[in-house]
């Protein structure tokens, strides 16, 4: 299998909700082995995005392919190695287990025991009525089922809404676990705290577009995460702390920072124009 | 493996569905033969006989409502935004979608209930109550006949223009195009399953709404062209008997057809709908 095509392309992605533009012209790209983080504020397309590359919307023009084949045709070749994982479902009245043993059947890289190893780690006893399981349960059991289905794209809406923080701990070691060479993970998420140090390349976009599709090493590479004790007049962006000022300067010198995804969502979307230019 | 159909394929998705959908279904069914227990116990009490066409009848009118019911209980949420993710990326065909849902509302769903209903029937048949049923309803509970007896009852009532001979000859001329019961019951399941596909919210009212909207239209349609055929024939009292012969004979063609052709345009426009889920 060749794992350096892109297995998602978005070409000239034009989407709107009768007149809500909400992509005008959006191109990009996924490889395998990597989880995208798709970040952006509320209503910027984000979930829009994920229910797109899984067929579940038809774009107004361009074109959305995952494995060279249409999205929105909903392809059984295509629908067989993807899975979403909405961020507000409703749970079937039937218990977990019947409705993984259901679910699976068309899914050939399904694996069972990894299904019920997840849920030993999650805490989620599969023997219960889906339904009636509470949230943050219902959430992780869809999870589970997700990564134990082994599809080549995994999107994932929002995942750590509604989880405890300790759920929210093995989210993300059971996700990076997960991920293999031949795998596109893309998790959407405005709660960028949940899934740092998870996701590589990160995504930004906004009311008029993507911003920022970048890898952690790029971003080092551009700007310096730093604490310094008076504000930097070039900061792109800055906040007070108990240490003096932490901020977002550009990296003139190459200096090692560790990328904090907060502080950059927010210095993004406050030099929005000079951040695209910076990452073209 | 073929993109639009793949026998392995639909065969997983039927069983995919049935695995889901199966408590719905023996529910339903259940809810079916209380019914018949039911009505069964009343007539013990009530103490009369009731006549094997009698229970043939009610048995046929049950099954035919609780199957133009089900794809609202099977079929509920599939066409619902949040509800029906799982169904619409659901890795089959829309065309394996349709026969999976065409065969679990009007193959697996009907005949289950059809053959448990008699087998009860049967069995009540068995019991040693004084007025208890007797004899089978296995024969007489989707035949034709007596819906060819009807048509032949109403075109016997006035032998004046038409002839007996011609009453005969279109006796003759029906009897092989009369329409079987389960040809009925598949253009008003078909027509319930589209409807259950349509509506987001309120399927039931808002396709019983829509329904009766239909109707009212064809019977004003209906209402119209009988005035003006029998103002017709009023005001052309020498008119010939074999010009209304022909023309009843094509009106029940047309209506034949109808029947036939309605259920196959149901069940296609249901793939389109199907086809366009969360657009």
């Amino acid at each position: 299998m060749d794992t350096n095509n892109p297995v998602v392309k978005i070409d000239h992605l034009k989407f709107n909700y009768k007149k809500h533009i909400v992509f005008e012209d959006l191109s990009l790209e996924m490889e395998p082995g990597r989880i995208y983080g798709l970040l952006g504020e509320n209503g910027v397309g984000k979930t829009t995005l994920l229910r797109t590359i899984c067929g579940l919307l038809r774009a107004e023009s361009g074109e959305c392919t995952v494995m060279g084949m249409r999205s929105a045709s909903r392809n059984p070749e295509m629908l067989k190695d993807i899975y979403f994982v909405p961020e507000l479902f409703v749970a079937p009245p039937i218990s977990v287990k019947r409705f993984i043993q259901s679910n699976s059947l068309l899914y050939p890289r399904w694996d069972a025991a990894q299904f019920y190893k997840l849920c030993l780690t999650f805490d989620v006893d599969p023997s219960y009525r889906f339904d009636k399981l509470s949230h943050g349960q219902q959430k992780k059991a869809l999870i589970a089922f997700a990564l134990a289905l082994n599809t080549r794209v995994l999107l994932m809406d929002e995942p750590s809404n509604g989880l405890d923080i300790p759920s929210k701990t093995t989210l993300r070691r059971v996700i990076s676990e997960c991920a293999t060479e031949d795998r596109v993970i893309a998790i959407s998420t405005h709660q960028v705290r949940d899934l740092e140090n998870l996701i590589d390349p990160i995504i930004i976009l906004d009311r008029s577009g993507m911003i920022l599709n970048a890898n952690i090493e790029q971003i080092s590479e551009r700007l310096l995460f730093t604490v310094s004790p008076t504000p930097d007049p070039g900061a792109y962006w800055s906040e007070t702390s108990l240490n003096g000022y932490y901020q977002v300067v550009p990296n003139h010198d190459g200096l090692p920072s560790r990328v904090n995804l907060e502080a950059l969502f927010n210095a993004t979307l406050r030099n929005k124009e000079t951040f695209k230019k910076l990452f073209k | 493996m073929n993109a639009t159909f793949s026998i392995h394929r639909l065969g997983l998705t039927i069983y995919k569905e049935l695995q889901e959908k199966y408590m719905i279904i023996l529910t339903s069914i259940g809810i079916i033969l209380m019914i018949y227990l039911a009505f069964w116990a009343l007539n013990l009490i009530d103490g009369e006989p009731v006549s094997t066409a009698a229970r043939a009848a009610s048995a046929a009118t049950t099954l035919s409502i609780i199957s133009c019911l089900a794809p609202f209980f099977l079929y509920k949420n599939e066409n619902r935004r949040m509800e029906g993710v799982f169904y619409a990326v659901s890795p089959s065909s829309t065309l394996e979608k349709t026969i999976s849902m065409l065969v679990i509302c009007s193959v697996i769903f009907p005949l289950l209930s059809t053959v448990l209903l008699m087998s009860l029937d049967s069995l009540l048949t068995l019991m040693p109550f004084e007025a208890s049923y007797s004899g089978s309803i296995w024969g007489s509970m989707f035949s034709s006949k007596e819906y060819l007896d009807k048509i032949t009852n109403i075109l016997n009532f006035n032998t004046d223009p038409m002839s007996i001979d011609m009453v005969n000859r279109m006796y003759d001329t029906i009897n092989p195009l009369s329409i079987p019961p389960i040809v009925g019951l598949a253009l008003s399941q078909s027509a319930f399953v589209l409807l259950n596909m349509l509506f987001r919210r309120h399927k039931i009212g808002y396709t019983l709404l829509t329904l009766l909207g239909i109707w009212v239209i064809v019977a004003v349609i209906l209402v119209i062209s009988a005035v003006s055929f029998f103002d017709n024939i009023q005001s052309n009292p020498d008119i010939d008997p074999e010009l209304i012969y022909q023309w009843m004979i094509t009106m029940y063609k047309a209506v034949t057809l109808t029947y036939y052709i309605f259920p196959i345009a149901f069940w296609v426009l249901t793939y389109f709908r199907i086809r366009r889920l969360q657009y």
